[in-house]
């Protein structure tokens, strides 16, 4: 389970310092799709990267499993990322020098797992993501939906309790989106992980089990009618 | 193997960038290890030249010949040295005991007198006496049967040539001047002009007769092996050494080979400081580029859970690869370098020296490895420093950054 309480976040310094996040408190259920939605600026990224393990608070814990998920050692932090936590980018954010495979590949290597065990859950996902036939192509050599799936394979192969995804649409056609929300429900299904997802679609209202919005620095549920303008 | 992909991906990315830090660490180890490698062939030439036609491996004489603090010559001369050098001779590893003799005198010509300094020789023991000296006129090495060997600056002063006629005039041991004709059995040059603007070789029964006297002033030991020198000096201390003898090794000898080897030290390690230095700033430069260009990778390797200690491993294992690579090319194009060189004969004049010398480039492994790992830490500590500062950068200022 992931939970802000009382978490304060805050950019800049001096006079020029500009709350984001406002004594805000909530509790992500497991299992779940969970949207987040907002206007551009309101802090979304920033409770993702707070919720991730990526950005701590100024004031204020971020719990996981119970824990202070930053009062610990980075090792520690890192490992809990590596387990834990999957990511999908905006900029899908793939490593330009390695294969569709070896990316998927990589978190299973930084879990050390045995090389028989990596091919066995890469091709696995590859298969999945309809991917196979583009496995031994590099990112550039990819549209950017095929991309964005090789990112999400990348979040779900090491099958991880918890998937951020920030705004991984933003960056494709509508059609393309479309088939990415689906596919990410889809295996969010299959593998039973939970996502978080930012955007400020609200057309992921169709598709999470759960929509919050933030607005005025703190979390609230969505409200199609008091939100959606 | 995925480290170890990326590692080389990513120098193969920037080919151009690559091809400048391999350029710049093999340029610096082949400028240092080829230097390195002139140096110590130089050293090892004038080393034979001092250790076959000046000193031997060993001498043993009195303390006074050593210090020079004496009243009388005789005072520093052996004696009854024959006893001596039968028990030297059965110590292992020695080949040769001769005795010599030394002292200075006036040779002349019909024409020109000059001073000289003469050593006496025995050409029986001292078989490999002319390795390394130059013949600069007479077929071989000739002593014995009146013959005398010149310097080959002192014989140009003196304008004799092989089969002239010359008289040596000294004094003798009991401060009677005498004299001796010789004729002239060649000219040789040691490279040292210092020495052969006043060295003459006779035999050494003639400078006794010369000197009026049996004695001798050194015993010159040759050894089989440099390696043995500390065991047969010790030998030689320990059983036969007592108050009345004191053995010195032909570095304790010869101050000016400890001159020119503690120059040339002084010059190798600022060639090297600067080398380092020069290939310290490129490095930096082009590390520090790459890594400006990678925040965005790092940013996202560290979100996916690769700690910072993972990550400084992946980034050494590119520096490792880079550094192994340019030191292999580096050793490979010394050695190349070097047996161009030699095969070319390049023949130079230096201060000091009586005849051209020939320039000789060494190939050392262990200086060359010496070199390599020296570089290598060197490298690679710096890269670690840069690229632990990059990977403190905060995840999500780095994730800014695209990849």
């Amino acid at each position: 389970m992931l939970e802000l309480k009382n978490v304060f976040k805050s950019y800049g310094e001096g006079e020029q310092k500009q709350p984001v996040l406002d004594d805000m408190n909530w509790t992500f259920k497991e299992g779940q799709f969970t949207a987040l939605l907002g206007k551009s600026g309101s802090g979304k990224s920033t409770v993702l990267n707070l919720l991730s393990g990526l950005d701590n608070p100024d004031k204020g814990t971020v719990l996981f499993s119970g824990n202070d998920l930053y009062n610990r050692a980075d090792n520690d932090l890192s490992r809990i990322r590596l387990v834990h936590f999957g990511y999908i980018f905006q900029s899908f954010n793939l490593l330009s020098n390695l294969t569709a495979y070896e990316n998927i590949e990589y978190p299973l290597y930084l879990l050390n797992q045995g090389q028989a065990d990596r091919k066995k859950k890469t091709l696995e996902i590859l298969e999945q993501l309809e991917l196979s036939p583009y496995q031994n192509k590099l990112p550039s050599q990819l549209s950017g939906g095929q991309r964005q799936r090789v990112a999400i394979g990348r979040a779900l192969v090491k099958s991880p309790k918890f998937i951020f995804a920030d705004e991984p649409t933003a960056n494709l056609d509508e059609k393309t989106g479309a088939e990415i929300i689906n596919l990410i429900k889809r295996l969010q299904k299959h593998y039973g992980s939970t996502i978080i997802y930012v955007t400020h679609d609200t057309d992921i209202v169709n598709v999470a089990d759960t929509c919050l919005f933030l607005t005025n620095k703190k979390i609230e549920p969505y409200d199609r009618t008091r939100h959606s303008h | 193997m995925i480290a170890h992909a990326i590692a080389i991906r990513n120098l193969l990315k920037n080919r151009y960038r690559t091809f400048i830090s391999l350029l710049m660490i093999s340029g610096a180890l082949i400028g240092v290890t080829l230097f390195r490698g002139y140096v110590l062939r130089t050293l090892e030439v004038i080393q034979t030249t001092i250790v076959n036609g000046q000193f031997g491996h060993l001498q043993v004489a009195k303390p006074e010949y050593w210090s020079q603090e004496y009243k009388n010559k005789r005072d520093t001369l052996l004696t009854d040295y024959g006893p001596l050098v039968e028990k030297i001779k059965a110590i292992p590893s020695v080949t040769a005991v001769s005795p010599r003799m030394k002292f200075y005198g006036l040779l002349s010509t019909e024409n020109i007198s000059d001073s000289a300094m003469v050593i006496g020789i025995d050409p029986k023991q001292e078989k490999d006496f002319a390795v390394g000296l130059m013949m600069i006129a007479g077929k071989e090495f000739l002593v014995g049967d009146k013959k005398i060997m010149i310097g080959s600056s002192l014989a140009k002063r003196l304008r004799v040539k092989p089969g002239d006629d010359i008289t040596l005039v000294t004094t003798t041991l009991d401060q009677v001047i005498n004299a001796m004709d010789f004729t002239v059995g060649g000219v040789f040059a040691t490279g040292a002009e210092e020495f052969d603007s006043v060295a003459a070789f006779a035999h050494i029964d003639d400078t006794q007769k010369v000197m009026n006297s049996t004695a001798v002033d050194v015993l010159k030991i040759s050894i089989s092996d440099m390696k043995s020198l500390d065991s047969v000096k010790g030998i030689i201390e320990r059983e036969y050494g007592g108050s009345n003898l004191e053995t010195r090794t032909w570095y304790q000898i010869s101050d000016l080979f400890r001159k020119v080897e503690s120059f040339y030290n002084t010059q190798t390690g600022l060639m090297f400081s600067i080398l380092v230095f020069i290939v310290l700033l490129g490095i930096t430069n082009t590390v520090s580029m790459s890594l400006n260009e990678r925040i965005g990778e790092i940013g996202t390797l560290r979100a996916l859970g690769q700690s910072r200690s993972s990550l400084l491993n992946q980034f050494m294992l590119e520096s490792f690869y880079l550094c192994m690579t340019a030191l292999a090319i580096g050793a490979i194009a010394c050695f190349t370098i070097t047996r161009l060189v030699n095969a070319a004969e390049i023949k130079t004049e230096i201060p000091g020296a009586s005849v051209p010398i020939l320039v000789e480039i060494g190939f050392y492994s262990d200086v060359v490895f010496a070199f390599s790992v020296a570089l290598f830490i060197i490298v690679n500590f710096f890269t670690a420093i840069l690229v632990f500062r990059f990977i403190r950068i905060r995840i999500v200022e780095a994730l800014r950054y695209n990849i």
